[in-house]
């Protein structure tokens, strides 16, 4: 069978459709070659849903390829609560129990996603509701049946509800963005109304039964669709709903159906899905390709499995032989590196053994200078001490020499620690000559660098010169002997 | 307002098992390869401690070599022993009253007095000996200018002297005419005093605080 019509990325997945009455596995190639089979399960535990679920693919000629698992309302349950304002850290507890009664389980674990729908306004003074679309699966069911199924080679690669799947799928079909929309999505055994405004679910209703085999069952849809209509234009000022959309239903049926729901909406258009085609089962090729559509209304109900254990042996092991293999090659380079630096540490160690009586020797030529140094500055001090008598006279003499005629020299100790020089001499009495002469004897001592501060004391008064011979004028001199620095 | 689910809870519990043993050997294994690694920065410092001393141990052999070329060790020894003979051991008083009284003769001093007093310890560095000094005080008469030729001598015959005071006065005319008085310090090594013994404060007289 070839479908030409246009599809979405999506849809290159395969859809095993499951659920307790049937199983059903459809794909459809590139070219648009469609295969599809299907096997009615011997009973409903996992292991019997994943037999036929093989059947229905070896049936269809499928593949190993990846698939959207689409559960049925009896796998995967869902519904419309409302819920007062509660703290957002109460509502997965909230959810845990109003999932665990949608699934009427009285214990074990469940899984459950909820979207939010937007605020009901209270009735009659009752405060204002969050509206939420639960959906709930029991998860010790479904994750069994998944883990059989991966086993089989069945690549799950999404788990949706089918009738939201292909509620969101009709969605985007129909194209009306934010305006209301009322989907009828037939399915094996049940016929699903729901009324839709943009990301929002408003009513939702369905009908048990199969419809195709039974007509009567149209108008029970019919009153429902009027119902959905009825409900929006009570709540919206009596605005009309302008579009339904009629999913799954043989294209004669589907239309026979338009037919009966065009009334209902005054103006309005009501759309069948599949548009066309002959072949009796473009109807239910039609639902189960909208399975695959994806939309806000649509819950992805996939849950990680545990990692397979075999491949996990193998990728942990894997590692580990690297990572043993990378810590074994590092752990011999930087072993080698390191035995390279304390060999070279011990070679140099023993180089510097071999040297160290050299520093002794040095240390002990050091302490002879040290020691010569010692003497020799001793034995300049030695010296350094007392008068240079020799360069004293020498001096002293040249100062007085055709000035004045010494009579007395005395060196000594001074009370401070240097030497005090006292002289004393005899100067010819003529005044004019004697004051020059001493300036000179005085000025000739201090030209020496060794001599300092020196002091001419003169007589209070100049000898008389009784008796025609004048007597000598006699003075003294103190002087510093200046110690060289 | 978000969605609430929970499909995705507890994924990390349930990976843990296997993961657990696959980190801890991993961190193992990262432990074992690192090992070295961790002591290869001490054995690197040590290395470079090694070289350093290397090098300054050859140093001082390049500095040993070239003393020892030179002769520097016997040079250095007959260096020190002539310092250490500029001063004589062990001056008596009576060696130094001779040999003044020998210099003055030479000078043509007529000496009046000769006095040595004792040894007194100079002040001055205390190597492997003790500096001492005599104090010689000698008075006479003669020329001025032979006053420096008598220090000269004492000299000459082997006492380091200093002039420590003089005076000098003229008497008369003649061939003595000053009448002087020096003091000349003599310098002399000495042993060591022995160093007195340690004395450790006892009873009450001295408590360490």
């Amino acid at each position: 069978m070839t479908d030409s019509r246009p599809r979405s990325p999506l849809s290159r997945l395969a859809v095993l459709a499951v659920s307790h009455h049937g199983v059903e596995w459809y794909e459809r190639d590139p070219n648009g070659t469609v295969r599809y089979g299907s096997h009615v399960p011997p009973g409903t535990r996992p292991p019997d849903i994943v037999a036929a679920a093989v059947e229905a693919r070896r049936a269809a000629g499928g593949g190993r390829r990846r698939c959207v698992l689409a559960l049925d309302h009896t796998l995967s349950r869902h519904r419309l609560i409302g819920l007062p304002p509660v703290a957002k850290k109460e509502l997965p507890r909230i959810f845990e129990r109003k999932a665990r009664q949608l699934l009427e389980l009285a214990e074990g674990p469940v899984y459950y996603s909820a979207l939010p729908m937007g605020e009901e306004e209270g009735e009659r003074g009752r405060e204002k509701q969050w509206r939420w679309l639960l959906t709930a699966l029991d998860a010790e069911s479904i994750r069994d049946l998944c883990l059989r199924l991966r086993g089989h080679g069945f690549h799950v690669h999404r788990v949706v509800s089918r009738s939201l799947a292909a509620l969101a799928h009709a969605q985007a079909e129909a194209g009306v963005g934010d305006e209301p929309l009322i989907v009828v999505t037939v399915d094996h055994g049940i016929a699903t109304v729901s009324l839709a405004a943009g990301d929002e679910l408003v009513y939702r209703d369905r009908i048990e039964g199969d419809i195709l085999t039974e007509p009567a069952l149209a108008t029970s849809v019919v009153q429902l669709v009027r119902t959905c209509a009825a409900y929006w234009r009570k709540h919206h000022r009596g605005q009309q709903v302008r579009r339904v959309l009629v999913l799954g239903m043989p294209v004669a049926q589907g239309r026979l159906l338009s037919h009966a729901i065009a009334p209902i909406i005054e103006g309005g258009t009501v759309d069948v899905l599949p548009r066309e085609g002959d072949d009796e089962k473009a109807g239910r090729f039609a639902f189960l390709e909208a399975t695959s559509g994806t939309g806000r209304l649509c819950p992805e109900l996939a849950f990680p499995l545990p990692s397979r254990r075999f491949l996990t042996a193998v990728l942990g092991l894997a590692f580990l032989v690297a990572s043993g293999i990378l810590a074994w090659t590092v752990h011999g380079n930087a072993t080698a590196e390191l035995r390279d630096l304390q060999l070279d540490t011990a070679s140099l160690n023993t180089t510097i053994a071999a040297l160290a009586p050299f520093a002794v020797e040095n240390r002990r030529i050091e302490d002879g200078v040290a020691g010569l140094n010692a003497y020799l500055g001793r034995a300049a001090a030695v010296g350094s001490h007392g008068v240079d008598l020799e360069g004293l006279l020498d001096t002293i003499l040249a100062a007085f020499a055709g000035r004045a005629e010494l009579t007395e020299i005395a060196v000594g100790p001074a009370a401070d620690g240097g030497h005090e020089i006292g002289l004393r001499g005899e100067a010819d009495p003529d005044p004019a000559r004697v004051l020059c002469d001493l300036e000179e004897i005085r000025r000739s001592l201090e030209s020496d660098p060794g001599i300092a501060r020196v002091d001419l004391r003169l007589p209070a008064r100049l000898p008389d010169a009784a008796g025609g011979r004048a007597e000598p004028f006699v003075f003294e001199i103190q002087a510093r002997v200046e110690v060289p620095q | 307002m978000k969605s609430v689910t929970n499909l995705r809870a507890g994924r990390l519990r349930r990976n843990a098992p296997p993961l657990v043993p696959l980190i801890l050997v991993t961190i193992a294994l990262g432990g074992v390869a690192m090992r070295p690694s961790l002591s290869m920065e001490a054995a690197r410092s040590m290395r470079a401690a090694a070289q350093d001393r290397a090098a300054r141990a050859a140093g001082e052999r390049d500095r040993c070599a070239a003393f020892t070329a030179q002769n520097g060790a016997e040079r250095l020894a007959a260096a020190t022993a002539r310092i250490r003979e500029l001063l004589p051991w062990g001056t008596t008083a009576l060696e130094l009253h001779s040999g003044v009284r020998l210099a003055a003769e030479r000078c043509g001093f007529r000496l009046d007095t000769v006095s040595v007093d004792g040894p007194i310890d100079a002040g001055l560095a205390r190597l492997d000996d003790l500096v001492v000094r005599r104090s010689v005080d000698v008075r006479g008469s003669g020329p001025l200018p032979a006053l420096p030729a008598l220090v000269s001598l004492v000299r000459s015959l082997g006492y380091p002297t200093a002039v420590i005071e003089f005076t000098v006065t003229r008497a008369s005319s003649g061939p003595h005419p000053f009448q002087f008085q020096i003091v000349l310090g003599v310098f002399a090594a000495a042993e060591l005093p022995p160093a007195p013994p340690l004395t450790v404060p006892t009873g009450s007289e001295g408590e360490f605080q």
